[in-house]
């Protein structure tokens, strides 16, 4: 069980996608790159519509089951599903598994990635001044 | 370089040929991006051809904060605009001009005539000019969706619509639907190129000089600053439309082609009105923590089922109390159907609300504007004017051509009701209930526009500043505010989302421009380079024959009192213009006979490249 999951409220969410800037920049340390964010907005822009997509640390654990490396294992502190970069090979079926397509592509490091919680401490809540996204 | 994505893209439509540069670091420096380095960049081309030629340049910049996790990002369309036929500077939010630099580039040029219609697709390298055969025609809705159904919804598309394939001199350009770059023909300028649409994509990062001190502050004191100012909290609540109740106390919300600031139906379109009967739901562009676009659903009536993102204010004021229009749903209505037929909804609701005065004195006949009732208040006849507009028929044809060119062909003293400023349509605020705004519209670099200063945003309006309806202080302050927008314009982010954050002071924008570009600037530098944008693109509009003469503004502005309101009987009248002026042009070091810049000034901004004919000086 993980510390806890980001909670989304997608009527609350406006798409300015700060959530997608303030990760890839704490994922990459260096650039603001939406492609290289771990909670992506998908966005109806007829309807103005937009929504965060997110891991939530789901108990069925499908990223899990569908790794033929053993390249995705639970944090033991956070409780938190993490991709172990050195034993992905890329082979994406981790993402086309999990059933809310928060599972991306790294495709410059041609590795999966996704959601780990930031260590406990989510820093894409912070910048979430409509509370679209929570931690709880 | 830090906040820059380092290259800029030629696209040449003649030749078919596209071509990268690295963007010059000195430059940069001196003009930052956006606004100053679009407006340097057109110094490198014919400065006099026509607005239509194709070898006319059609610029869009961004600025190195641009996506880079401050508030709003932009980008802004610069050229030469086919209605005032003098600078444009045409802004725009929404998500494409972060996905500009997500490609890779600072800023595109499009240059030439594409042969047939197309559209320009870019996914960060590959560029191409491909048909558009099957989306010419449609409007900026079907479009858009054509385009995205077409390539994928990743990418971000910018399109015109009807109006600017015909050309119309005040058709806008959209993206993500609902966002125009609205004002002064962006959208007739690609229209001339043959261009439907940019469809843009990229996968690249945006590096910035300090990250974690910059994560630090956007995480902790941002959000504070907008949610603690009244300012922000209003605008999160009711957007732009919070403005009707302030400009209707004031006494300057135009009402029936400006000839009253009041207007009686005021709590039928204000902001009130608009979040109890219309608003869905709060929308933001692309990295802004103020989501002042509000997108509303019309749910009675017999425009029932509109929805659209809007009614900002000015098209409140311009397509509403304007044209006497009082009912939020009808506005909303208009106002979607200007964005489908791309068209500038405050030229469009300035032209119509012309029209119907014309028809109400008897100017017009009835014949002459195809048999409609054009009176002020008629929905009916209002959107069927915009079509006509658009398509250029009948009386559309006229009003196509702007206010300004309009009064002229029908001519028997309409010029004295044409709202503009150098061609261009004055914004929703009546300048006679606060002088200051007068000047901002006399002095704006394209004409009168409310985006270059706005003295009536400033708080306590009549006690701390200035006097509304005097002269002191007046070009001080607007200076001030220009100053302030040249920069914000530059750097390139939201000014509307950042004055909330910053109550208008320069010096918390240095800090931020510093921690994203890492080139240490001093408050005193950016002060500079604010001074040096203005008179570079005053340069630019006095080689396309501005001069004192024309920083002037409509005759029923100047010289008619309101009848009612704050500001009744007061007259703003030539002698306290001429004062404005004179204070203004000293400030700004241009020479006060002319209103051109003087050698002096050229040279201490580092603008000596610039010259004009000497005859040009002589003549006054």
């Amino acid at each position: 069980m993980a510390i806890g999951k980001i909670v989304v409220n997608d009527d609350l969410c406006t798409g300015c996608r700060m959530c997608e800037q303030i990760c890839s920049m704490n994922f990459t340390k260096n650039e603001i790159n939406p492609q290289r964010s771990n909670i992506r907005v998908k966005t109806n822009a007829l309807i103005a519509y937009d929504k965060p997509v997110v891991c939530d640390q789901c108990e069925e654990r499908y990223c899990i089951e569908a790794c033929p490396f053993e390249a995705i294992n639970e944090n033991e502190k956070t409780g938190s599903l993490e991709i172990n970069k050195e034993d992905c090979t890329g082979c994406w079926l981790c993402v086309d598994a999990c059933p809310q397509n928060a599972v991306f592509k790294d495709l410059i490091n041609n590795v999966a990635m996704k959601c780990q919680l930031c260590g406990g401490e989510p820093q894409c809540i912070k910048v979430c001044t409509m509370k679209a996204i929570t931690f709880k | 370089m830090f906040g820059y994505m380092g290259k800029t893209l030629t696209i040449d439509l003649t030749k078919n040929e596209f071509k990268t540069e690295p963007l010059n670091p000195e430059r940069a420096k001196k003009y930052l991006g956006g606004r100053g380095l679009g407006a340097r960049m057109l110094f490198d081309h014919d400065l006099n051809l026509d607005p239509f030629d194709e070898r006319n340049p059609v610029i869009l910049a961004t600025g190195p904060l641009t996506g880079a996790l401050f508030t709003g990002s932009k980008f802004v369309i610069i050229t030469k605009s086919p209605l005032t036929g003098i600078f444009n500077d045409s802004y725009c939010g929404g998500n494409f001009a972060a996905e500009i630099k997500f490609a890779g580039y600072d800023v595109l040029t499009v240059v030439g005539k594409a042969e047939k219609p197309s559209y320009i697709y870019i996914y960060n390298e590959k560029i191409e000019i491909r048909d558009a055969s099957h989306i010419w025609g449609m409007n900026s809705d079907d479009t858009e969706l054509a385009l995205l159904d077409e390539l994928g919804e990743k990418f971000r598309v910018i399109t015109i619509g009807p109006a600017g394939e015909n050309l119309v001199p005040y058709a806008c350009v959209s993206t993500d639907f609902y966002h125009q770059a609205g004002r002064a023909g962006a959208g007739a300028s690609l229209g001339a190129k043959n261009i439907k649409a940019i469809a843009i994509k990229g996968t690249q990062g945006i590096k910035v000089a300090e990250p974690e001190k910059l994560f630090s502050y956007v995480v902790n004191d941002l959000p504070e600053m907008f949610r603690n100012s009244f300012f922000g909290e209003n605008r999160i609540r009711y957007g732009t439309s919070y403005t009707t109740t302030s400009s209707n106390a004031l006494g300057i919300i135009p009402t029936r082609n400006f000839q009253s600031g009041t207007f009686e139906e005021i709590d039928n379109i204000n902001a009130f009105a608009m979040k109890e009967r219309i608003v869905e739901r709060d929308k933001a562009c692309y990295g802004c923590q103020v989501p002042c676009a509000k997108y509303s659903i019309v749910k009675k009536g017999k425009y029932e089922g509109t929805k659209v993102v809007g009614p900002e204010y000015e098209t409140i004021g311009l397509l509403g109390s304007n044209c006497g229009v009082g009912e939020i749903e009808t506005i909303a209505k208009s106002n979607l159907l200007c964005d489908q037929l791309g068209l500038d909804t405050m030229s469009a609701g300035s032209a119509v609300a012309f029209a119907m005065e014309c028809f109400e004195r008897g100017i017009l006949s009835k014949e002459e504007v195809d048999g409609l009732d054009l009176r002020f208040g008629n929905d009916d006849v209002q959107m069927e004017l915009l079509r006509k507009i658009a398509f250029r028929e009948g009386i559309g044809a006229i009003l196509a051509q702007g206010v300004k060119k309009a009064s002229e062909i029908i001519g028997r003293g309409t010029e004295k009701f044409a709202i503009h400023s150098k061609g261009l349509e004055l914004a929703a605020y009546d300048p006679r209930g606060a002088f200051a705004m007068g000047l901002a519209y006399a002095t704006a670099s394209r004409g009168g526009c409310h985006r270059r200063a706005k003295p009536t945003e400033v708080p306590g309006l009549s006690k701390n500043y200035y006097d509304n309806y005097g002269w002191k202080g007046n070009a001080a302050l607007v200076e001030r505010l220009q100053d302030f927008r040249e920069v914000v314009h530059s750097a390139l982010i939201c000014d509307a989302a950042l004055r909330f954050g910053f109550e208008m002071k320069l010096k918390g924008l240095t800090e931020v421009i510093n921690l994203v570009t890492g080139m240490n600037y001093t408050y005193e530098d950016l002060e500079k380079m604010s001074d040096r944008i203005a008179t570079l693109i005053r340069a630019y509009n006095v080689k396309q024959g501005v001069t004192r003469k024309e920083d002037t503004l409509p005759p029923r502005i100047l010289n008619e009192p309101l009848p009612a309101g704050p500001g009744k009987d007061k007259v703003i009248g030539q002698e306290i213009l001429d004062k404005m002026l004179n204070e203004y042009y000293e400030i700004r070091g241009w020479d006060k006979d002319s209103g051109i810049p003087t050698g002096d000034t050229l040279e201490k901004l580092g603008l000596d490249f610039i010259e004009f004919e000497s005859d040009l000086s002589k003549s006054f």
